[in-house]
Order: C-alpha cells, then sequence, then structure tokens
C-alpha cells in the first residue's frame, strides 16, 4: 500500500498543527491557572499597568485568567480551534499593547504574566519579544487550521470550514 | 459564533467560581458607594474645611507616590497598611474628627477605599478629595 503525497502532506501538516495547538494551549493554560491561584497578585500586577479604570480592574481580573485556562483547554483538546487562536491572538495583542504603553511610560512594573517578580518595563524588553513569538504561533495555527475540531470525534457531524 | 460561546463559558465560569473562593475578588469594589463619604473637589479644597476643629489630612497612596507629589500638611496613609497606619494616627482620636482622603490613580482608588475603611471603623466626617 502506497502512501501518496498528499496524504503525507496531510499527515505532516497535521503534526506541525498538533504540535502548535499544544504549545500554545499549554502555555496559555499554566498562565492561567497561575493566575487563578494567585488571584490577589494578579489584580496589583493589573492595577499597576495604570490602564483600565478602577472600577473595571476587578472585573478584567476574574474574567481573563479563566479565558485564558478555557483557551488553554480548548486547544489542547482540539475544540473550536480557529475560534481559540483568534481570541489568543486579541488577548496577546491587548498584553502587547499594555506592555508597550508601560515601556512608553518608563514604568518598571510587574508583568504579572506568570510569575510576580517578573519586571515588564524598559529595562526587560523580552516579554514583549516572548509575546510576539506567541502571537506568530498563533497566526501560524490560525491559517493553517482550517476545521472547527481537531479530531474526527468532534467533527464527525460538522462540515468543514 | 464559536469565540462567543468560549468568551460567554468563561465569564460565567470565572463569575461562578470567584463568588465560591474564600478569597474572592468583589466585581466592583467595594467602596464605589460613596453613601459614607463626601466628596469634595480639589480646586475648592482649602483650609477653611478644617473650621477651629483639628481636622486630618490623608493620602491613601503607596509611600513612593506620596514621596513624589502632596498635598501640603497631608500625611501618609498607604491603605495597604491599613493596621499600622491606623494604630499610627488613629487610635485617640474622636470619632467626628473631619477626615479629608485623597490619592486616586487611573486604575487604584486608594481613596475610597481608605474611606470605606474608615467608615467601617465608624468615622463618620469623612471627606473624599477629588
Amino acid at each position: 500500500m502506497q502512501i501518496s503525497l498528499r496524504q503525507r502532506i496531510h499527515f505532516h501538516r497535521g503534526i506541525i498543527i498538533l504540535l502548535l495547538r499544544l504549545c500554545l494551549g499549554g502555555m496559555f493554560l499554566y498562565a492561567g491557572i497561575h493566575k487563578i491561584h494567585n488571584i490577589a497578585g494578579f489584580r496589583d500586577a493589573v492595577a499597576n499597568y495604570e490602564i483600565l479604570p478602577y472600577w473595571i480592574v476587578n472585573i478584567a481580573v476574574i474574567i481573563i485568567p479563566w479565558l485564558e485556562f478555557l483557551i488553554g483547554s480548548l486547544l489542547i483538546l482540539g475544540i473550536f480551534v480557529k475560534a481559540c487562536t483568534m481570541l489568543n491572538c486579541m488577548l496577546l495583542m491587548l498584553f502587547n499593547i499594555a506592555i508597550g504603553i508601560n515601556i512608553h511610560r518608563g514604568v518598571e512594573i510587574y508583568c504579572g504574566c506568570f510569575s510576580e517578580k517578573d519586571f515588564a518595563g524598559v529595562t526587560n524588553l523580552s516579554h514583549i519579544s516572548l509575546n510576539m513569538l506567541w502571537l506568530f504561533i498563533a497566526s501560524v495555527l490560525f491559517i493553517m487550521e482550517r476545521r472547527r475540531f481537531s479530531h474526527r470525534f468532534f467533527s464527525r457531524n460538522t462540515t468543514q470550514r | 459564533m464559536d469565540a462567543t460561546i468560549i468568551l460567554l463559558t468563561a465569564i460565567v465560569t470565572a463569575i461562578l467560581i470567584n463568588e465560591q473562593r474564600r478569597d474572592n475578588i468583589p466585581m466592583l469594589p467595594a467602596c464605589l458607594n460613596n453613601k459614607f463619604y463626601r466628596e469634595i473637589k480639589l480646586s475648592t479644597f482649602t483650609g477653611r474645611y478644617c473650621g477651629d476643629k483639628t481636622c486630618l489630612i490623608f493620602d491613601a497612596r503607596p509611600h513612593e507616590l506620596y514621596k513624589k507629589n502632596r498635598l501640603e500638611g497631608s500625611l501618609n496613609f498607604p491603605v495597604s497598611q491599613f493596621d499600622f497606619f491606623y494604630k499610627l494616627y488613629l487610635s485617640d482620636t474622636p470619632r467626628d474628627i473631619p477626615i479629608f482622603i485623597y490619592g486616586r490613580t487611573t486604575s487604584q482608588a486608594f481613596d475610597c477605599e481608605l474611606a470605606y475603611r474608615l467608615a467601617t471603623n465608624g468615622y463618620k466626617n469623612i471627606m473624599v478629595i477629588q
């Protein structure tokens, strides 16, 4: 039984998508769990950014970690992959804008990304470059993954996009 | 459509689990209820508010911000160290002493948090300078 070139390309494409999904999903899942676990620290970090009005900070702090957790889990499971990568890109862009504003202001603040000890100010540009890398991965995944669900089990009764 | 489902699920999950947590965060800051303090504008604030009585002016921001700029005669009362500064400044003061509080940034309402905590400790004459 010979495997056609088309099937081989399809197989490799599937492996790449799986790896990207696991990387991106794992990162978001970890970030979400970390923030849920230390919600008070995350609240302080968001407030220190001085971007959101004070009456909206708590709402954002409650919702963002669970959104990250959900996106991460769904990406790993391969459910709603397109929508997840889209939300992923939006979140990463928002984070980059927030960090960028504080770099522009020249303020040293805690990033609140993974560890409370990470500075995201002028002396540390690694967060913004790392976010750009994740944004690139999410964009590649968004372009490569054409299906709503990555597994046949989920996509049995749905049409391909 | 899928993105909306994910967003709504995240919002509902976040709210439900936050309600169950011991260290939950209120959706809106408790201090937003301004029944327990009056607001006055910084432009209209002068010493005459104190009248003949002694009054206290508190800057509720962290010490680093207080060092940068402050109102004349104000005392630094960082709300994050409430217990320590409460004992320092207010241990022997009557509950009806006029207290003026200021210190609001874009994302942090230190002033109304301090006003709220002082009001829960029985202080009745609290004014927040905005």
